[in-house]
């Protein structure tokens, strides 16, 4: 890894575990009667994109605020803060994983 | 201009106007019942004439200034002007101002109307003083960005 | 990295100088609200925002010519500012209503300072993403 960024972490998720079939972490959901969950990587673009959706919901608003269609002061300021902090979660959840990437490669195998 | 220089020295026009008005009124009042002036005659009750003038600084500025969207106008006293209404007269031939018909000549100020007046141009540098907070409370705010 | 900075910071930049702008005119109604013949002015920038930013569809921004690449360039936005029609004529020609005037200087001073903290956050947030790295 060159550099460890948004983008590798990116690619790291998508080449490593892209769909059930690849995966021999998970449980095979034939062999037993339980349903196995969504993939991770599923779960972690989902995450993303109600993310992104928040944001651009906050970004809705701030342009009705700044045309003057709306005078909601603070339900703009509300979405805006949780954009923020969605943002923020986000930030630290990425942390993690590329933190238990880094733990999972200094495996000697 | 779209600046905030503009909007200081537009209400700061305003609040000149109103001063010099309050002392007209000043003077009116403190001269109700002067009978005798240095030009001759009874007290005559002055009076403010206000206009507003685009707020330009620089020659190039008045020049180009056909811009309606950079044309905020400041307000001037142009004219301190004399009231043209008659002196009072009243009947007093005692009093030592007395024409030959003893008749004294009053200055024709009601005192309603000037204090009127003073409650108007007070009121009026009050909204000029809280434009100019505005002002300033703007710019301020607008310092603030990325801190 | 054009799209770092997206069309919301740009909307709300250009509300900040229309904002701005209809500040200074508000300032200059009241400075004349006893001047005779002076007629109250007013700016207006929701609607030539609005359409700068072709509220419909987020992605894209209005052109004026068909030759122009709608890359997502700054929205040119020209106020309009005339006469107010809204009159209350005072007996010497003047058409300020000063209540008014002053009541707009509020409103417009808050949503100022809403549209500012609105960019701070954005700022803010961008710095953050770029300053948290592992």
């Amino acid at each position: 890894m060159d550099g460890l960024t948004i983008s590798n972490a990116n690619r790291f998720l998508e080449t490593a575990n892209l769909d059930n079939k690849n995966s021999k972490i998970e449980m095979n959901p034939s062999s037993s009667s339980q349903e196995a969950g969504p993939s991770f990587a599923a779960t972690l673009k989902e995450a993303v994109n109600n993310v992104n959706q928040i944001h651009l919901d906050a970004d809705k608003k701030a342009q009705e605020l700044a045309t003057g269609k709306t005078d909601d002061i603070a339900g703009v300021m509300l979405a805006s803060e949780k954009a923020d902090i969605a943002l923020r979660v986000m930030v630290q959840v990425r942390n993690k994983i590329i933190d238990a990437y880094q733990e999972i490669m200094k495996m000697q195998v | 201009m779209a600046d905030f220089i503009t909007g200081f020295r537009v209400s700061g026009s305003g609040m000149a106007a109103q001063r010099a008005r309050m002392n007209t009124i000043s003077s009116n009042l403190a001269n109700i019942n002067t009978t005798r002036t240095a030009e001759g005659g009874p007290y005559r009750r002055k009076d403010v004439v206000f206009e507003s003038m685009p707020d330009a600084q620089s020659f190039g500025e008045v020049m180009g200034a056909t811009d309606p969207k950079s044309d905020f106008q400041r307000v001037q006293v142009t004219d301190v002007v004399y009231d043209k209404k008659a002196p009072i007269l009243k009947h007093d031939p005692t009093h030592p101002d007395a024409n030959d018909d003893g008749y004294v000549a009053y200055p024709n100020i009601n005192l309603m109307e000037e204090m009127t007046n003073m409650i108007q141009a007070t009121r009026s540098y009050e909204a000029n003083v809280q434009a100019i907070q505005a002002t300033k409370d703007m710019a301020l705010s607008a310092l603030e960005i990325g801190r | 990295m054009s799209n770092l900075f997206d069309k919301t910071s740009d909307a709300l930049a250009t509300a900040l100088r229309m904002r701005q702008m209809r500040h200074n005119v508000t300032s200059s109604n009241i400075a004349n609200a006893e001047t005779p013949h002076y007629h109250a002015k007013k700016l207006d920038f929701e609607n030539a925002l609005a359409s700068a930013l072709n509220m419909d569809g987020m992605n894209s921004m209005a052109t004026s010519n068909e030759q122009h690449f709608a890359t997502g360039g700054k929205p040119v936005v020209s106020p309009e500012i005339y006469e107010n029609p809204d009159i209350a004529v005072n007996n010497d020609g003047n058409t300020v209503d000063l209540e008014k005037e002053m009541s707009a200087l509020a409103e417009n001073s808050i949503m100022y300072k809403t549209a500012l903290q609105l960019i701070n956050k954005k700022m803010a947030a961008l710095k953050y993403a770029i300053s948290e790295s592992r």
